[in-house]
């Protein structure tokens, strides 16, 4: 798996995980419009 | 030594216990009785008074305040649909024709059955025959199709929302069936029962071999590249064959639609076989259009692929069950299946999805490029279920096999 052993945080690692996050609410806010929570 | 927790395992343990509790609550205390006359008072303004017929499926006769010599047969059937099971209120006149279709509860996504609203889908079956099946007009390839058929009395499907659609119709006529067989001695048919074998299950079928062979026959990774191309392709972009959330939810409550429905069969029950004879995830790497379409970008990009920080990777290996956690969790309160459907398939393989989800998926497509199966290592609800699955299967055998040792 894409997995690197290594304690530096690089910049490519602080995009991924800013991409990883971004769709993470993305998810959450979709689960909440499905769900009539949050409207669309 | 005594094993100490990691606060990882802390909060998956939390996840695995909350949802298990609640999920046994909403199965068995939070039932309430469901009053079914009173939703055949809230359609028609013009009944005043009804009286059960038949137990099941559950039918009533219904008599009007206008005309006391007139009155309607009304059933309630159900029917699996694209990730729910859809409640359809069916009323039929004394002459033999549909006077009216509800639906009265259903956890289709939003967007899907927005379609088949706005295109007053409901309206179609007014006035058509119960003397006769009702047939599905465009939806080749289902149980119930006309194709082949000659007949007026059927109902166009609604494009991109077929599932949904030959799900209520199927739904329809268990009730129209009953209806004209009890009511008016009239032996029908319905089509919906008929065993289809046709060219989406074929090439259905056909990938799941490939995927029980590859567990025996290693050479065939030599052409994954080529099988994942023909998964993508044709399982997603051309039949929209796929395991959604919504899917594996109806399997464990139950709610299993009729054994005429292959396609739903070979993704579900064949994918719940092969981990239970092979011990592990096949659909995931075979069959799963949408990792397919990402594994294949991947290798058909030649990128070099970008590795994540393995502490970070651990941390965002969370974000699938704490996702499935929340979506299951409103499923629970609101005894709906809606918020189920998260997952991007609907959105690439039927072209149809909420404006936030058309943002997220050129980024999913876009990152796929350089990282491998980007969506299903951090966000898929899928592939968290049937792994955990898998583990819990190997973990059985395992168990099994000490405890035939010991004795």
């Amino acid at each position: 798996m894409e997995k690197r052993e290594g304690k530096s945080i690089t910049i490519k690692d602080i995009i991924l995980s800013f991409l990883i996050l971004l769709i993470m609410v993305f998810q959450i806010t979709l689960i909440l419009q499905n769900s009539g929570f949050v409207s669309y | 030594m005594k094993k100490r927790w990691t606060i990882r395992e802390l909060y998956l343990a939390f996840l695995a216990i909350s949802l298990l509790i609640f999920g046994t609550y909403s199965m068995f205390f939070s039932n309430e009785a469901e009053d079914y006359a009173s939703k055949i008072y809230k359609v028609n303004s013009n009944i005043i008074k009804t009286e059960q017929i038949n137990k099941s499926p559950l039918t009533f006769k219904a008599y009007t305040k206008d005309d006391s010599n007139q009155f309607y047969f009304v059933t309630f059937t159900e029917a699996v649909g694209y990730q729910s099971t859809i409640e359809v209120m069916t009323i039929t006149n004394k002459e033999g024709n549909v006077e009216q279709v509800e639906v009265i509860k259903q956890g289709e996504t939003p967007v899907f059955f927005d379609k088949i609203e706005s295109a007053k889908f409901f309206d179609r079956f007014i006035g058509l025959s119960i003397f006769e099946p009702i047939y599905m007009y465009n939806a080749e390839g289902y149980p119930g199709s006309s194709e082949g058929t000659s007949t007026d009395n059927k109902v166009d499907a609604i494009g991109g929302a077929t599932i949904s659609s030959v799900a209520i119709t199927k739904a329809v006529n268990d009730g129209t069936v009953l209806v004209a067989d009890k009511n008016f001695d009239e032996n029908v048919v319905n089509p919906f029962y008929k065993f289809k074998f046709g060219l989406n299950e074929l090439a259905l079928l056909f990938i799941y071999i490939i995927a029980a062979i590859s567990v025996y026959i290693k050479g065939i990774n030599k052409y994954r590249k080529w099988i994942l191309l023909y998964t993508a392709i044709i399982i997603g972009f051309k039949f929209n064959k796929f395991v959604t959330f919504g899917m594996l939810h109806s399997f464990f409550s139950g709610n299993w639609p009729a054994l005429n429905n292959i396609s739903w069969d070979l993704l579900i029950l064949g994918t719940m076989g092969l981990i239970l004879i092979t011990g592990k995830n096949l659909y995931c790497s075979w069959v799963c259009p949408f990792g397919a379409a990402q594994e294949v970008i991947l290798k058909f990009g030649g990128l070099k692929q970008i590795k994540l920080n393995s502490k970070l990777v651990k941390l965002f290996r969370l974000i699938p069950p704490t996702l499935a956690y929340l979506a299951l969790m409103i499923v629970f309160y609101t005894n709906k299946t809606q918020s189920l459907a998260y997952d991007p398939f609907g959105a690439i393989f039927n072209l149809t999805a909420l404006p936030i989800m058309w943002i997220s998926l050129p980024i999913l497509i876009f990152i796929s490029l350089f990282q491998y199966r980007f969506y299903c290592t951090y966000f898929c609800p899928i592939g968290l279920t049937l792994n955990l699955i898998a583990k819990l299967r190997n973990k059985g055998v395992k168990l099994w096999k000490k405890e035939k040792v010991k004795a």
